[in-house]
């Protein structure tokens, strides 16, 4: 938001928008690329973390346990099947991230051209 | 609608960009803050927009004190150096913009902002770009929809920062024509800022130089420019030579008002030709002169400029001249 400079909004104030109208139709359409890159690298940080909720969480089984812990829990208690079975499902999340991640540069890379 | 700003000062942190201006702006007329960089052009203007408070000082706007109303209460149009389109909108709907955001009955129905954006566009010579988005047009047709975006909302004061200054000679010529026409067209009070002093001259009712934050001089083109009231504007306005320091100060000279002949006369001081070179109709010659006097730039006609060579000795002498006092500075 910085590199991008106040120009645009000082352009719709001098326009006549209110600040709200400033954020929702000038500020906000700029960065929501940006904003929703955010929230996909963001949530793929965490859908991935281990050792800091490990330690944290307490691991308790269907209340504080996450994906990667639940896999940890269920090969410790030599479900190999099931400890698999969850790794896919969060191999398949990862992909579907990366999807996602990859969409969303192909839109900013065309509209910054 | 006039604009009058008094003894405006204002401060980043230390340093002193405005201090002690006062302009006057009659209804209807386009005026050129002129000045090198720095000396606070952009913010006098951000000043009258709204866009900065001032330290000290009121700004008026048809007699009306606006030196705390927002932008958007003042009436203006501010066109931005860059630009400043919304990348987002194609050309018609940043032309609409500001009509789409007004509020309650101040807000023109659909049909109505369609056919004042189309209008618009087509005085700027863009409705056939109406659908396009900003990163799809030169700079010179963006410039002129920022100038429509502008002019939709109907300013009473037109605020221009630097409008040509991104553009190349031939599009700075062209839009600079159609800046002066529109003038002649909607006599909405304008005010531009720019580096360019041959703009200036060409297309302002006044001209305002800028020094360092304050007023150095403001008057109309052609009597600031034939009676500068200081060196520094001399200087600024166009090439200058320094003739001589003398005990009432400097004799500036411009390259275009020195004669040249072979022969000395009563007046004339010996000079050598040092390099020439032609730049289109016009000779320009370098010459030195004897002892520690300052060299000198001559412009010639190239037609006359013939007879002349390189290593040549010749005798000077200046039609026009202008002495200022030495300031201390
Ligand atoms: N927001 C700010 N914070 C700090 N200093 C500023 C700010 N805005 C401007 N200045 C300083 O104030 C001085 C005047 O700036 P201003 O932009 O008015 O100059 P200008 O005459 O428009 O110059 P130019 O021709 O280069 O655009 C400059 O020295 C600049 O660094
Ligand atoms: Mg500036």
């Amino acid at each position: 938001m910085q590199a991008q400079g106040r120009d645009d909004e000082e352009a719709a104030l001098t326009l006549g928008a209110s600040g709200w109208q400033t954020f929702t139709r000038v500020t906000l359409p700029n960065i929501r690329w940006a904003l929703l890159y955010g929230v996909i690298i963001c949530s793929a940080r965490a859908l991935g973390e281990f050792g800091a909720v490990s330690v944290v969480s307490g691991k308790i089984r269907g209340l504080t346990s996450t994906l990667p812990l639940h896999v940890e829990i269920l090969y410790n208690e030599y479900q190999t099947v099931a400890a698999f079975a969850v790794a896919s499902l969060l191999a398949l999340f990862a992909l579907l991230t990366l999807a996602l991640k990859a969409l969303i540069e192909a839109r900013t890379g065309r509209a910054h051209t | 609608m006039s604009i009058d700003v008094t003894q405006i000062g204002k401060q980043f942190g230390t340093f002193t960009a405005l201090s002690d201006v006062t302009l006057h702006v009659p209804d209807g007329q386009l005026v050129a803050l002129l000045g090198p960089s720095g000396s606070g052009k952009t913010t006098l203007l951000r000043v009258i927009a709204g866009l900065e408070t001032p330290d000290t000082g009121r700004v008026h706007l048809a007699g009306q004190d606006v030196t705390h109303a927002g932008p958007g209460e003042r009436g203006i149009g501010f066109v931005f150096q860059h630009y400043a389109l919304f990348k987002h909108m194609t050309v018609f709907k940043n032309v609409a913009f500001g009509l789409k955001v007004k509020r309650g009955a101040a807000r023109p129905t659909a049909p109505a902002i369609r056919d004042k954006v189309m209008r618009l566009l087509s005085l700027v010579q863009l409705d056939w770009a109406a659908g396009r988005y900003p990163g799809q047009l030169s700079g010179g047709q963006r410039q002129r929809v920022a100038l429509a975006r502008a002019l939709a909302v109907e300013p009473r004061v037109l605020l221009l920062d630097e409008p040509f200054g991104a553009l190349d000679a031939a599009v700075r010529q062209e839009l600079r024509d159609w800046l002066r026409q529109l003038h002649n067209e909607l006599h909405v009070t304008s005010v531009f800022v720019t580096h360019d002093q041959e703009e200036a001259l060409e297309i302002a009712n006044r001209i305002v130089v800028f020094n360092a934050g304050r007023i150095e001089q403001e008057g109309r083109p052609s009597d600031v420019y034939h009676y500068p009231a200081s060196a520094f504007t001399y200087r600024f306005l166009g090439r200058a030579n320094l003739w001589q320091t003398g005990p009432h100060g400097q004799t500036l000279v411009r390259p275009h008002d020195l004669r040249l002949s072979p022969e000395p006369a009563p007046g004339t001081v010996p000079a050598q030709i040092v390099r020439i070179h032609q730049v289109g109709p016009t000779a320009r010659l370098e010459l030195s002169r004897a002892g520690d006097l300052p060299s000198l730039e001559a412009y010639l006609p190239a037609r006359d400029a013939q007879p002349f060579q390189v290593g040549q000795q010749v005798h000077v002498t200046p039609t026009a001249q202008q002495t200022y006092p030495v300031t201390p500075s």
